[in-house]
């Protein structure tokens, strides 16, 4: 009970040591939103492969493949081939476009809705989308397309095969990037804080060296630091999360038409909860680590004298 | 309650601050540690503290030799001593009150309770009307009684005190004396470091001259101590 109610009182502490440095508590701020918030955007938008699995958009940069149906297929063949493909290992998802729909795409893209007066007739055919899991082996992708081309309800198979393994390349760069960034922020965010921690240390110095004379333990003098440590990156972690949130929907408006003329997904324009969660979480871990060391290495050096 | 045998202190730079010290201290006994500047007994008064470590021989606080213990039981020996500094060490972002409050909060006190002892001890040094006052707008004299209130607030059973009448008037030195007389008087073992006569003769117990580096009792009592 005692020790709950000391950590209340640590973060209170910490939180009007927050408030009467307002300046210096801002620019502390600002620096970790920035890391934590550019961190989460990144996790967000290239997806993750620890975080962002369960992230909407994250496999867009997966390979597809149109398979073309021969004409004159009908539904019930259409069907059983869907089924057939959905069955394949290796296929995420197959998507259905009829040649109604990729008449109306095609003149929503060009910008011509009086496109098949013009052509006097649809010449488009249905087709299904299919996508390949972004860590499929090449064989495999090789052997699927083989077999679907074999088929007699299938009159073409759109895939370039090196452009296949091309988006296979971009997408484990990009996620390999989007790690990268990821730790390369989180060290900026701990380096933040445990240099915040090492600057109080250093200002109350005097104040330290006196409590342990009168006999304070090193948790006793570890606590109000850590307290400050966390409180700094929890809230530079919420304020990063509201950062991304905004280069998220910003992003998302900017990008958004040219995915559509690419055919690929719209970006996200929101953080998910559990991914925002998450990052709150390791912010608060990484405050407590980086604070504790801090201290405890100050007081390692302070001991020894 | 205090063993020293054979005790010794080198520094890092080859001087040496003590040798061969022999002294025990008993429980409720009043010390008075004597001597010149730079005789030792502040090295001496900082050994009995767990401050800092002999060089050869051993210490016993309380029964417990410091050097063996690790920095958790370390700090539960130091809470139950009370230190005066001679330059105070007061916490100058801090009023009188909060500066009182620190040993309380490290002993575990916390709220009401603590702020009731505080001011109590406050009181004793006459320091009452005085708690909001940060240590920069107080004399010398009140910031050594300030000193002395966070001393014993939390009632600790030793105090250590070094040269408290240090840059005070006589008048202020002898209000020190009479107040750690009157801890004293209640069972607590005091300590103190001097090289002032009249603070010395003030205080009644105990006199251990200490003369390059070498510890001697020279007798007990007010006036007449042999120096």
């Amino acid at each position: 009970m005692n020790a709950v109610v000391f950590w209340i009182r640590a973060y209170g502490g910490a939180l009007a040591q927050l408030w009467r440095e307002p300046l210096a508590s801002l620019f502390n701020l600002l620096a970790l939103a920035c890391a934590f918030g550019l961190g989460l955007a990144a996790v967000v938008w290239l997806g993750d492969a620890s975080l962002g699995r369960s992230v909407p958009g994250a496999g867009r940069f997966a390979p597809e493949v149109t398979l073309v149906l021969r004409g004159g297929t009908g539904e019930a063949a259409r069907n059983a081939l869907e089924r057939a493909v959905r069955a394949d290992a290796g296929v995420e998802r197959v998507r259905f476009v009829s040649r109604e729909a990729a008449l109306e795409r095609l003149s929503r893209d060009l910008g011509e809705p009086h496109l098949l007066e013009g052509l006097g007739g649809n010449p488009l055919p249905d087709a299904l989308v299919v996508t390949l899991a972004a860590d499929l082996p090449a064989a495999r992708t090789d052997q699927l397309l083989k077999r679907w081309r074999a088929r007699g309800d299938v009159d073409e198979v759109l895939a370039d095969r090196e452009m296949v393994e091309r988006m296979r390349h971009v997408s484990g760069t990009l996620r390999l990037m989007a790690q990268g960034v990821v730790v390369l922020l989180l060290t900026s965010g701990a380096v933040v804080v445990f240099n915040t921690i090492r600057l109080q240390l250093a200002g109350r110095q005097q104040e330290i060296e006196l409590i342990r004379l009168l006999g304070a333990s090193a948790a006793f003098v570890r606590r109000p630091f850590v307290a400050r440590g966390t409180l700094l990156a929890l809230l530079g972690a919420g304020l990063g999360w509201g950062l991304a949130e905004l280069l998220l929907q910003r992003v998302a408006g900017w990008v958004g038409p040219l995915a559509t003329v690419w055919g690929i997904d719209t970006p996200p324009a929101s953080v998910p909860p559990q991914t925002g969660l998450a990052v709150l979480g390791i912010a608060l871990l990484l405050g407590w680590i980086t604070a504790w060391l801090g201290v405890r290495q100050h007081l390692a050096t302070t001991d020894r004298r | 309650m205090i063993s020293l045998r054979r005790v010794g202190k080198r520094y890092a730079d080859g001087s040496e601050a003590l040798r061969e010290v022999d002294l025990q201290i008993a429980g409720g006994e009043m010390v008075v540690l004597l001597g010149p500047s730079g005789a030792g007994k502040s090295t001496l008064l900082r050994l009995m503290g767990g401050i800092e470590r002999a060089s050869s021989g051993t210490v016993e606080i309380f029964g417990q030799n410091p050097a063996q213990l690790d920095a958790g039981r370390l700090a539960l020996v130091r809470q139950q001593i009370g230190l005066i500094f001679e330059d105070f060490k007061l916490l100058h972002d801090r009023n009188a009150l909060q500066n009182v409050l620190v040993p309380l909060e490290i002993a575990g006190y916390r709220g009401a309770e603590a702020r009731k002892r505080a001011r109590a001890a406050l009181e004793k040094v006459g320091l009452g009307d005085r708690e909001s006052a940060r240590p920069d707008n107080l004399s010398g004299g009140e910031q050594q009684r300030l000193c002395i209130a966070r001393a014993v607030v939390s009632r600790p059973a030793l105090i250590l005190a070094d040269e408290p009448s240090g840059n005070l008037d006589a008048a202020q030195a002898a209000a020190i004396a009479d107040m750690l007389k009157a801890f004293n008087a209640i069972g607590t073992t005091v300590v103190v470091a001097t090289h002032d006569p009249l603070f010395r003769d003030r205080l009644a117990g105990r006199a251990v001259k200490v003369e390059a580096g070498r510890a001697y009792t020279v007798g007990s009592g007010g006036k007449g101590w042999v120096t």
